[in-house]
């Protein structure tokens, strides 16, 4: 009954979480789930202030489209913003509703 | 009133005392700490306080001296950016981009510094022309667009300022200000004072908390004090009073009140923190905000509220009431 698919997490900086949300709706996402968050990397602290605010999208994927996402991420947004993102393996039910 | 007491005022104004508090607050690493959303609710109330109480008072204002004052400050907004942009180029060796995005940092405007003048006239008894906040939200994009095609001009092939635009107008400081104003003006003085209680009593209270966390902002972002280096520092306190002079030049020149010119100087002096790097942010992403953050939250907001406000007041007491 439960389907194995990916949990694709991105944390990115304000002023390009809009744009990320809209390509990974272009690149097959079917719905995602943002918040704000804290934290600190490479690219310094963002603790949700004017210029360092970050957000938090999450979304659950087949893995084909995870990887079209994190490719777009690659080559659009990892040189230029503070942006990361990672996979992990889930498992969910009503696994049509994601794909 | 002697230079000295105004620097005394504004020194003691609780605005500047609470600023420096959250300055310290940062600096002995104390766990206060604004919620962001209370942060948000308390820059929607502000901005949109100042837009209402200017839209209600252009409603009563005279054209002549609006359009006079708008000119001024639309002109300030264009022509700031363009030798901005040649100093930093030219003497202070920056690239395109990084240029084109402080540029567009000081020529657009800081609403906070903005709303801290006119509590400051208030408090002196020198409030200035109560349609002020129109001129605040004409000059808040002109400069942005005007540094964005600089950089395009410059070559700097990415600069993508077309995609920018929308954002901007339709960012949160222009829909709440401008917007502010339409409701005001539509409203009336009579609408106004139906909503006063709210939007006018509590004003000066919430801008305290809201400097308060602004402090802390700015004290974190003094960290970065040592990558700005010299020059930019040089720029960051040099240029608002080249540009607060300027502003209260031509405030004066077009009939503003003691008030009016000092504000409108304040408005020429002030660097955008919540416009300018939004936009920014996307149209020149290789442009470092290590520069034009720091530069303008962490050095020239803190010298023009504290330095900055008396100096432009003592030099517009200079022209406006001298010349009587």
């Amino acid at each position: 009954m439960k389907t194995p698919l990916k949990l694709l997490v991105v944390v990115a900086e304000e002023a390009v979480a809009a744009k990320i949300v809209e390509d990974i709706k272009r690149l097959g996402a079917t719905g995602y789930t943002m918040t704000d968050a804290h934290g600190e990397g490479s690219r310094g602290k963002r603790v949700g202030r004017v210029g360092e605010t970050n957000a938090r999208i999450e979304t659950v994927v087949g893995p084909e489209t995870a990887d079209r996402i994190l490719a777009r991420l690659a080559e659009q947004y990892f040189p230029r913003y503070a942006v990361i993102a990672w996979t992990s393996d889930v498992q969910v039910v009503r696994g049509d509703k994601y794909v | 009133m002697s230079t000295l007491e105004i620097v005394r005022l504004n020194l003691l104004s609780p605005m500047v005392l609470s600023f420096a508090l959250g300055a310290i607050a940062h600096w002995v690493r104390s766990d206060l700490k604004f919620p962001d959303q209370i942060y948000a609710a308390m820059s929607i109330y502000l901005l949109f306080a100042i837009g209402l109480k200017g839209g209600a008072a252009l409603s009563e204002a005279s054209f002549a001296t609006v359009a006079g004052a708008m000119v001024a400050g639309i002109g300030l907004g264009i022509a700031i950016p363009l030798w901005s942009f040649a100093i930093l180029r030219k003497l202070g060796k920056f690239g395109v981009e990084d240029a084109a995005a402080i540029a567009a940092h000081y020529g657009s405007v800081s609403a906070v510094t903005f709303i801290a003048a006119t509590a400051y006239m208030q408090s002196l008894g020198t409030p200035a022309e109560g349609f002020m906040p129109a001129v605040l939200a004409a000059m808040e994009v002109p400069a942005i667009v005007v540094a964005l095609l600089l950089a395009k001009v410059a070559g700097s092939g990415d600069s993508d300022w077309r995609a920018a635009l929308p954002e901007v107008l339709a960012g949160k400081s222009i829909v709440l200000l401008a917007g502010g104003l339409a409701v005001g003006f539509l409203a009336g003085t009579s609408g106004y004072q139906a909503v006063a209680p709210f939007f006018a009593a509590p004003f000066q209270g919430v801008l305290c908390l809201f400097l308060l966390d602004m402090g802390m902002v700015a004290a974190r972002r003094l960290a970065d004090f040592k990558r700005v280096g010299p020059f930019l520092l040089g720029f960051a306190v040099i240029m608002p009073v080249v540009h607060g002079a300027l502003g209260v030049w031509l405030g004066a020149s077009v009939g503003l009140s003691v008030g009016g010119a000092t504000v409108l100087g304040v408005l020429a002096a002030s660097a955008s923190y919540i416009a300018a790097p939004a936009a920014v942010r996307i149209a020149l992403p290789d442009a470092s905000p290590g520069y034009y953050l720091t530069a303008s939250l962490a050095i020239t907001f803190p010298f023009n509220l504290v330095v900055g406000l008396p100096v432009y007041l003592a030099f517009a007491q200079y022209l406006v009431a001298g010349a009587r």
